[in-house]
């Protein structure tokens, strides 16, 4: 007989994590030889955890924390990324990246993409990217727009104007990036990279954009894991209470429907039992799932990291010599 | 051999080689097999069976439903081929 499955928050310790993280958030900026850290916050859960674990690690006076929105998301995310650092006591800076993304053409190449699929459509209109649901096979995108009297309509992306909006989108992140070492290089600090576990072994991120950091405090942790830490830091309610999404479109957008198929505390336990070894019979009355489901999950874990290790490899280099 | 038949391996040297020309370009000497699964054997990603599914309704004049982008129907030559047989037969 096997012992009932444990999951990511049974006997996580948030205080003891905070301090270990904080430690080693400190030697790594010192290892780097940089004298503090940058960290772009959006106002969401996972930037606003590292920002706090960054303080604890390295005092206020040594983080410097940026607000970079943009037209679609707007200034909501703006405002609570403000609270927080008010909550820190960390200086914060607003630099709206709206121009520069109008300059190197990002929301053209975008509204020609989905053109492509809805030809009427006009940049007035809201829209999101969406999936079909996790079937351990094949994974369709469709693009929901929203027309102006509220109605809306959903389409299959083409292949090519699936990876040209991508494309044209992935320049939000890029240009936050760009921003970051900006004020990183101006300061001699470290960037801080805000990805959490979920994101960082399923390859949610871009290239160059929010993957790319010095430092990346984390990582390591599991979805619910950020919130518990986010709590017992004693950040504002207003963030540790939020829905996750992915401010890149201008519908909102949860991480389920673009990416994972599943709300974050379900792929949580799924990420965790697949990480134990956790039979999926065993670990379906946990997470309210058939077997079967839980083993399309595992296989879905698994195809999603072969699928994004371009996206972590380093740069391939050669040696002269044979 | 039947028409339905004759029309059948049309499809399935078309597919082949569209597949071949735009998933297996850098490995020129592979020989892909009719029931050779292409997602497990890691030859097509999602995105390369919505290509594969726009090759077909351009060059087959069918229209595929969401619903039916499946392994079933697009997860090997021979599935392609059947597929593409059963939807001009008009079911």
């Amino acid at each position: 007989m096997s012992s009932a499955p444990s999951g990511p928050l049974d006997g996580f310790d948030a205080a003891a994590c905070i301090d270990r993280l904080a430690v080693e958030t400190a030697r790594a900026v010192r290892g780097l030889g940089r004298r503090g850290a940058v960290v772009a916050t959006s106002g969401g859960i996972d930037s606003s955890a590292a920002a706090g674990i960054c303080v604890r690690a390295l005092g206020p006076e040594r983080v410097r924390l940026l607000r970079l929105p943009e037209r679609d998301v707007g200034d909501a995310s703006s405002d609570l990324a403000l609270e927080l650092a008010q909550a820190l006591g960390a200086d914060s800076i607003e630099e709206p990246i709206t121009a520069a993304l109008e300059g190197l053409g990002c929301y053209e190449q975008r509204d020609e993409a989905i053109r492509e699929v809805f030809p009427d459509y006009e940049p007035s209109w809201k829209h999101k990217l969406v999936r079909s649901a996790p079937s351990a096979s094949i994974t369709v995108f469709s693009l929901v727009v929203e027309r102006p009297d509220g109605t809306r309509e959903q389409r299959r992306m083409p292949a090519e104007a699936y990876l040209s909006l991508l494309a044209a989108t992935n320049m939000k992140q890029r240009v936050r990036k760009l921003r970051e070492y900006t004020w990183a290089d101006r300061l001699s600090y470290a960037v801080i990279g805000t990805p959490n576990l979920l994101e960082y072994d399923q390859g949610f991120f871009v290239k160059g954009g929010d993957g790319l950091a010095d430092v990346k405090p984390i990582a390591g942790l599991y979805k619910g894991q950020v919130y518990a830490v986010a709590r017992e830091l004693g950040l504002p309610e207003a963030i540790t209470s939020r829905q996750p999404t992915t401010e890149t479109f201008s519908l909102p957008q949860t991480q389920e429907e673009f990416y994972f198929g599943y709300s974050y505390e379900r792929m949580d336990e799924l990420m965790w039992g697949h990480e134990h070894g956790t039979d999926p019979a065993d670990l379906a009355a946990r997470v309210g799932m058939s077997a079967e489901e839980v083993g399309v999950a595992y296989a879905e874990i698994d195809r999603r990291r072969t699928a994004t290790a371009y996206l972590h490899a380093p740069a391939v280099v050669f040696s002269p010599e044979s | 051999m039947s028409a339905a038949a004759d029309g059948g391996d049309d499809v399935r040297s078309e597919m082949r080689a569209f597949i071949e020309d735009n998933f297996l370009y850098l490995d020129p000497d592979a020989e892909l097999a009719d029931d050779q699964e292409l997602l497990a054997a890691g030859i097509v990603d999602s995105l390369g069976f919505v290509e594969i599914v726009e090759e077909v309704e351009a060059r087959y004049a069918v229209g595929v439903k969401d619903v039916e982008i499946t392994e079933e129907n697009f997860g090997s030559v021979d599935a392609i081929a059947r597929y593409v047989e059963r939807k001009r037969a008009g079911s």
